[in-house]
């Protein structure tokens, strides 16, 4: 009897906490998922809107300026005269990576002086090793 | 003279220590069974990176009994003696979610939450089986420990056996892993039966893609739930979920490597030989043994058949929108189950990939079977 007692103890014990926590988690993820979609979708919109904003404004400036060649060159022109054309190329594109198409003009290049002898591969290779402590 | 004495003693006494005269016919017998099994981990590949450790580590401990000896005044105990307090102290099967938290993609299940239920069912084997235990004499720690095993999933299986029934290790941890090897064989006869062909033949709806977000959030929400509500979980599925949060946040590169090979590979080293050592002959050779073995395959039987059969109704209640087949990979043994689910659904319908939606389930059976570990324990500890 005290035996049956338990059995069915766990048993509908078991049952009811293991499906209540999973439904629990149903709702809750259900929920934030919802909300999460939203955000991320709103987010995605202001995004797309402001990124037509400045191609708009990128489009009219270039127009009234005779732009896409003027454009081109501009990077090329700022940079001081001892910077290969290629190394502008490398800097242009890396910029645009960084920080989103369209979204960063380069207004000079110029060689910077170094305050030590640590070559730059150096200096990121000691930053990643030691970025934890 | 003397030097021949000193010899003839000298070699009676190295006879004496000798496996020859100490071993008894059970661990001869162990020994047997741990070629066996060796055999079946390295030639057949089943589960082989436990199997192969918890093979030889009964095959050593058969050996040489004293390597798993306490302590006394005399001798400082045995290495696996050691080793062992990580199982018994409960550290290796949290630690074992660790990694497997950090090789975890909780994706689909984010996706579908509705694949929970799956998960929750497949555990009714783990109950069904605790009242056969008790049936056939079982008293009520040692019925937990063996229902744990329709759990399919081996950490869970140890964590709960440590702490209601240590004696019981060696064979529920040697029962719980071979069934996870043989889930390709046990499972698609009872997904076979218990389907039509047109169920198994249903093309599920391709998965929304989750957010990066999303994904970071879970673990967090899932740990600050279950260990609210259920603290007697939180030690596995609070490790689970560290690990995937190592892995979704992205901030912790190394860390989560390390959690993925160096320690688990460490810790399923350790958990591993000396679960294996815990099988002795004078231990693992008796009826109970039989019993367990007889009842483990009983649960995990229950459990595939119960995901199944919530999976037809969840067929049914979507208007034929869900394979009933992803029901069996309720039964944790990640990933092999939602393998197994989609090589039964590919069989009717060679166009089908079901294994996304059945990792949904397969995940949820992780997280639900550290939950019935919980009631377990706090209700019998």
């Amino acid at each position: 009897m005290e035996n049956l007692t338990l059995c069915l103890t766990i048993l509908i014990t078991g049952f009811v906490v293991v499906f209540s926590v999973l439904i629990m988690l149903i709702l809750i993820i259900k929920i934030y998922g919802t909300i999460v979609s939203k955000a991320l979708a709103s987010a995605e919109n202001k995004r797309n809107e402001k990124q037509r904003a400045i191609r708009e404004a990128e489009q009219s400036k270039a127009k009234k300026t005779d732009g896409a060649l003027q454009a081109a060159q501009a990077p090329w022109e700022s940079a001081q005269p001892e910077i290969s054309q290629e190394i502008v190329a490398v800097i242009a594109a890396a910029v645009d990576s960084t920080y989103g198409e369209g979204k960063a003009r380069i207004t000079g290049i110029k060689r910077s002086k170094a305050p030590n002898s640590r070559p730059a591969w150096g200096m990121a290779g000691v930053f990643e090793n030691t970025k934890p402590f | 003279m003397e030097i021949l004495n000193g010899f003839v003693d000298s070699v009676v006494g190295l006879f004496n220590s000798s496996g020859l005269c100490v071993l008894t016919w059970q661990n001869y017998v162990m020994i047997g069974i741990s070629i066996i099994l060796l055999y079946l981990a390295i030639k057949k590949q089943y589960e082989p990176l436990l199997l192969l450790p918890i093979a030889f580590g009964m095959l050593l401990v058969n050996l040489y009994p004293p390597i798993m000896a306490a302590p006394t005044d005399s001798s400082n105990g045995g290495l696996f003696y050691y080793l062992y307090q990580g199982v018994k102290l409960g550290i290796y099967p949290p630690l074992i979610f660790l990694g497997i938290g950090a090789m975890t993609d909780f994706g689909p299940l984010i996706a579908n939450p509705k694949s929970f239920i799956l998960g929750a069912a497949a555990q009714i084997g783990i109950f069904i089986t605790f009242i056969g235990a008790i049936l056939l004499g079982f008293d009520p720690k040692a019925a937990g420990s063996i229902g744990i095993i329709g759990g399919a999933d081996g950490p869970t299986a140890i964590f709960v056996t440590s702490i209601l029934k240590p004696e019981f290790l060696g064979p529920i941890a040697v029962a719980a892993y071979s069934y996870m090897a043989l889930v390709p064989i046990i499972q698609p006869p009872i997904m076979k039966a218990l389907t039509t062909k047109k169920e198994r033949s249903v093309v599920m709806e391709q998965l929304r893609p989750v957010s990066k977000l999303e994904k970071i959030m879970f673990p967090v929400i899932v740990v600050i739930l279950v260990a609210i509500f259920l603290p007697d979980a939180a030690p596995l599925v609070g490790m689970l979920m560290l690990g995937n949060l190592f892995k979704e946040s992205g901030v912790v590169d190394r860390i989560c490597k390390a959690a993925q090979n160096e320690l688990m590979n460490i810790v399923t080293i350790f958990l591993g030989v000396t679960v294996g050592a815990t099988a002795t002959g004078e231990v693992f050779l008796s009826l109970d043994t039989l019993k367990i073995i007889a009842l483990g395959l009983a649960a995990f039987c229950v459990g595939t058949a119960c995901g199944v059969l919530f999976g037809k109704l969840m067929y049914k209640l979507t208007g034929g929108k869900v394979n009933p087949l992803i029901g069996s990979a309720g039964v944790s043994a990640v990933p092999m189950a939602a393998r197994v689910a989609q090589k039964v659904g590919q069989k009717e319908n060679p166009g089908n990939f079901l294994l996304m939606h059945a990792m949904g389930p397969n995940v949820a059976g992780v997280i639900g079977s550290a939950v019935a570990a919980g009631v377990l324990i706090s209700i019998l500890k």
